[in-house]
């Protein structure tokens, strides 16, 4: 396929030429600063050049992450003392500043977060608002360095590499490093680290199914977030020149949470509209000082309720609707992405399971459960509701944790690990209820299934270095020769979530082969499907087998996984009672009892039918 | 420190604390109690309707002021008091259920925290513009005869707070045993299948927010006269509430209580030792530490669900 082929099917065009508008807006900011407006204006851009800078950091935590946290205002106290502490001992390099402020603000991010983000979602929020209360006290008990409650004053007379800076050269510095800020958060945001973000807040299950660690994600992105708020620092101690502790407090923290909701969390332009808000707009504290509080929280209630995408996706929004209006390339059919590309590396390996048990309190589940899969070969776990099937899915997959017992992919023993390690090791799945993340195209989606294969460096990403092209360019076609796989190249550039789910449910099968595992489970996959849905499923299982995958699949549908299985397990009461080839098991007296309770005197093939029927009308 | 005067002790207790231990230890409880108070009505919403409402300690803020004023300018009995308090609160309470909790449907993801963060801050806001930010001395109860008591002196209103805290955690711990605190278990572990077992969710989650929104409320006056009232109050009781619940277990009544009281004494302790200033970072510290090495608390034993 040829490369314009994929980047014509990749590509939005407001996503391609995207990275011109920062240049262009810093450049014209910049010109107007310094011909037209006055030193107050001045100023109130660099307001607004600082504000951007620390609710971008919040956006990519709480609205790409899903985290809230009020840490930023922590961060961006500790970033200002930290350049006000080092004026004091005469360094006055921007650019030293800026290198102590982002080393501290990961050290107070990695220490707020690695414990606030153990639990549930709210805990990282108050134990960062906790932190916000702090900062005084810190700031009282190191008064020798802070000046306590008095505060610092004359932080001036910045320089960068032993240059002085008169005013005009700071403004164009605060309005530089903005940009910078942004392109670089713009950046990440558009990279595999942004999709993986995305996988996270649909769901931290589909993000370990993917190999990805939630925890460390969530980390990661508070941390990250953190970052702009210690730069912001640097450049409020030298825009102030005078720093005390009411600069820092909860409200604070509120306002530029405000500023972010407004703005859009999920944007990174809306972060300066919302931060432009803060300071000239509606927003503006100072104007009504005792009704701000309750302005802002009308403000969070009515945003949060109604527009969850704030400003900026009211904007794209249009944006997005005047793009799909143009026409799509597609100038190669289908059928010669076909021929091109079978699926390559989905080699399986032998699964077994030996004597697994768990228990739920009392409720044994799977009681010494014994099985094999073996590669090129589809094997349908069967059983009536109850019978330990999703929980033997679980348990191989490593999100439940077997009491006892082996399990092996190849020659690797998996019992016990986490399920990202396990998804690391070759273990793909699917859930029972589609997981397709919000605002993703189908080729996005499959894509998202090779993000623990995606190996470019924060630094190549930020940079947009060849290694990080070449490996978004590898993902991309292998994303598409899977869609052509499995005959849904036509949908590449559609939302995934606009699907029908006949369709969705292919996309995710799709999704769990690109990762390449060795072992891929499948939770009833066929839950919900007509006639056609149930046959495009089928044909693609086969086709993913016949390229030497190993599939399990856990089914209620009886007449639909005996059509095609290779080999059929029927589980019942958390043992396996039956095994073998699908007229083999059909027959099994124990099978027929266990669908059906005992009544031998019931000629057996009319109960199979009844149980056929009954099946069916339950999917 | 500003916007934390009430973490400090009071002049007039400090003076008959100085020095003896068992003082701190009832100083600490009674404190400790205020915390449990707050985490209790915290838990009504958490555990049935799994909503961490960050606006609860904003009611009883809201209470304490109305008491105040209901007081001071009407001179009510203390019984009205409390009663109007707690009418108001559930009002308030069934105002943020309609506001910031039904729009966003069953499936609320991450905008429930945006939203009840934003009735917070508006409940804080609504404050300021009607009380100003003006610190109010506020004692409901006149008595500040110091009795002594095990070894130690202690105030009526710290004993009334302990004795309190107690009696209202065996209150709701009996009435979740009842249908209705069965249906909030249910709602919260899983709210299509309480659905489909013909609980009316919509209903226990008005019905949680309305009597831990009067709870609180009506709780207000009976706090405010121990801490004191300002604006601040329900941003501080956030957070050190949050303290007692992640240490006693998060979603356990009896846990609400014993973290309330472990946290108020080790505050309480550590103002004694190291001065004001140390207080709340060393609980932030011990916060942390607790919730890095026992995530879920002394009491908390509910499992992290998976698939």
């Amino acid at each position: 396929m040829s490369d314009s082929t994929s980047r014509a099917v990749v590509s939005r065009p407001s996503l391609r030429y995207g990275w011109i508008i920062p240049p262009i807006l810093a450049l014209a900011l910049i010109g107007i600063g310094l011909t037209i407006l006055g030193v107050a204006d001045q100023r109130d851009i660099q307001l607004v050049a600082v504000y951007t800078l620390i609710v971008l950091g919040l956006n990519l935590s709480f609205g790409y992450g899903g985290e809230l946290a009020f840490g930023q205002v922590a961060i961006f106290a500790a970033g200002a003392y930290s350049t006000a502490i080092l004026h004091a001992h005469g360094h006055t390099d921007l650019l030293l500043a800026g290198v102590v402020a982002l080393a501290v603000a990961a050290v107070v991010g990695l220490v707020s977060g690695i414990p606030g983000l153990r639990l549930s979602h709210w805990t990282l929020a108050l134990t960062s608002l906790f932190l916000v209360l702090v900062v005084p006290a810190v700031l009282v008990i190191f008064e020798e360095y802070t000046g306590g409650q008095t505060g610092l004053s004359g932080v001036l007379f910045p320089s960068v590499l032993g240059r002085t800076l008169d005013s005009d050269d700071f403004f164009v510095f605060v309005i530089a490093t903005c940009f910078v800020g942004i392109v670089c958060i713009r950046n990440l945001i558009l990279s595999h680290h942004g999709e993986a973000l995305t996988v996270l807040r649909e769901s931290p299950l589909l993000a370990e199914s993917l190999g990805l660690s939630a925890y460390r994600l969530r980390i990661l992105a508070y941390v990250v977030g953190g970052l702009p708020a210690g730069v912001a620092g640097v450049l409020w101690a030298y825009l102030s020149g005078f720093l005390y502790p009411q600069t820092f407090l909860l409200s604070t923290a509120i306002a530029i949470l405000a500023a972010s909701v407004v703005g859009g969390a999920r944007s990174i332009y809306g972060a300066a509209i919302g931060s432009a808000l803060l300071i000239f707009g509606p927003l503006q504290a100072s104007a009504a000082q005792e009704y701000s509080l309750l302005l802002y929280g009308a403000f969070l209630v009515v945003v949060g309720v109604a527009a969850r995408a704030g400003l900026a996706g009211l904007g794209r929004t249009v944006v997005s609707r005047t793009l799909r209006r143009l026409p799509v390339a597609f100038t190669q059919p289908r059928e010669a992405l076909d021929e091109h590309h079978d699926l390559s590396g989905s080699h399986g390996e032998r699964l077994v399971v030996e004597e697994v048990t768990k228990s739920f309190g009392g409720n044994r589940a799977l009681q010494g459960v014994n099985l094999t899969a073996e590669p090129g070969q589809i094997t349908a776990i069967l059983g009536a509701n109850g019978a330990g099937k999703s929980t033997l899915l679980n348990t191989v997959s490593c999100f439940v944790r077997a009491d006892s017992g082996r399990i092996l992919v190849g020659d690797i023993q998996i019992q016990g690990l986490r399920p990202h390690r396990a998804a690391r090791l070759g273990i793909g799945r699917t859930f029972q209820t589609p997981l397709i993340p919000e605002e993703m195209t189908a080729l996005e989606v499959v894509r998202t299934g090779r993000l623990h294969m995606s190996q470019a460096g924060p630094v190549a990403t930020l940079l947009r270095l060849p290694k990080f092209r070449r490996m978004r360019r590898a993902d991309t076609q292998a994303a598409l020769a899977a869609l052509a796989f499995a005959g849904l190249l036509e949908h590449a550039g559609q939302e995934a979530r606009s699907l029908p789910l006949g369709t969705r449910r292919l996309l995710e099968v799709v999704r769990a082969f690109a990762g390449q595992p060795s072992v891929v489970l499948l939770d009833e996959p066929a839950a919900g499907l007509d006639d056609d849905g149930l046959r495009d499923l089928a044909e693609l299982l086969i086709r993913f087998r016949d390229a030497g995958a190993t599939v399990v699949l856990v089914e209620h549908n009886v007449p639909f996984v005996l059509g095609f299985a290779d080999r059929v397990h029927v589980m019942g009461l958390g043992k396996v009672i039956a095994s073998g080839k699908p007229e083999e098991v059909r027959n099994a007296p124990e099978v027929i009892a266990s669908y059906l309770g005992k009544r031998h005197s019931a000629p057996s093939t009319r109960s199979t039918d009844d149980s056929r029927a009954r099946e069916s009308d339950h999917a | 420190m500003p916007g934390a005067g009430f973490l400090r002790l009071t002049d007039a207790i400090y003076e008959t604390y100085i020095g003896v231990s068992m003082t701190i230890v009832w100083a600490g409880l009674s404190l400790g109690a205020v915390y449990a108070l707050v985490a209790l009505c915290l838990n009504i919403t958490l555990s049935n309707t799994g909503i961490f409402n960050f606006a609860q300690p904003h009611f009883l803020m809201l209470g304490g002021f109305v008491g105040f004023e209901l007081q001071s300018r009407w001179g009510m009995p203390l019984l009205l008091i409390l009663i109007v308090c707690g009418i108001l609160g559930g009002f308030v309470g069934y105002l943020e259920e309609r506001l910031a909790i039904r729009p966003l449907g069953t499936h609320r993801g991450h905008a429930v925290l945006v939203t009840t963060v934003g009735f917070a801050v508006a409940l804080e806001g609504a404050i300021i513009v009607y009380w100003s930010t003006d610190p109010y001395p506020f004692k409901l109860m006149a008595s500040t005869q110091a009795l002594d008591l095990l070894g130690g002196r202690v105030l009526p209103v710290d004993l009334v707070l302990i004795v309190l805290a107690i009696s209202v955690m065996a209150l709701l711990v009996l009435a979740q045993r009842t249908k209705w605190g069965l249906a909030g278990t249910a709602a919260t572990l899983d709210s299509d299948v309480a659905r489909l077992r013909g609980i009316n969710v919509e209903r226990v989650t008005t019905g949680a927010f309305i009597a831990a929104g009067a709870l609180a409320a009506a709780l207000g006056p009976v706090v405010g006269s121990k801490i004191g009232i300002n604006h601040t109050i329900g941003n501080n009781l956030v957070v050190l509430t949050f303290a007692a619940l992640a240490v006693g277990g998060f979603g356990s009544y009896v846990g609400c209580v014993l973290g309330g009281l472990i946290t108020g004494l080790l505050q309480l302790a550590t103002t004694y030792a190291f001065g004001d200033e140390w207080p709340l970072i060393i609980l932030l510290a011990f916060l942390l530490a607790v919730l890095l090495l026992r995530p879920t608390g002394i009491l908390g034993a509910r499992s992290l669900r998976s698939v």
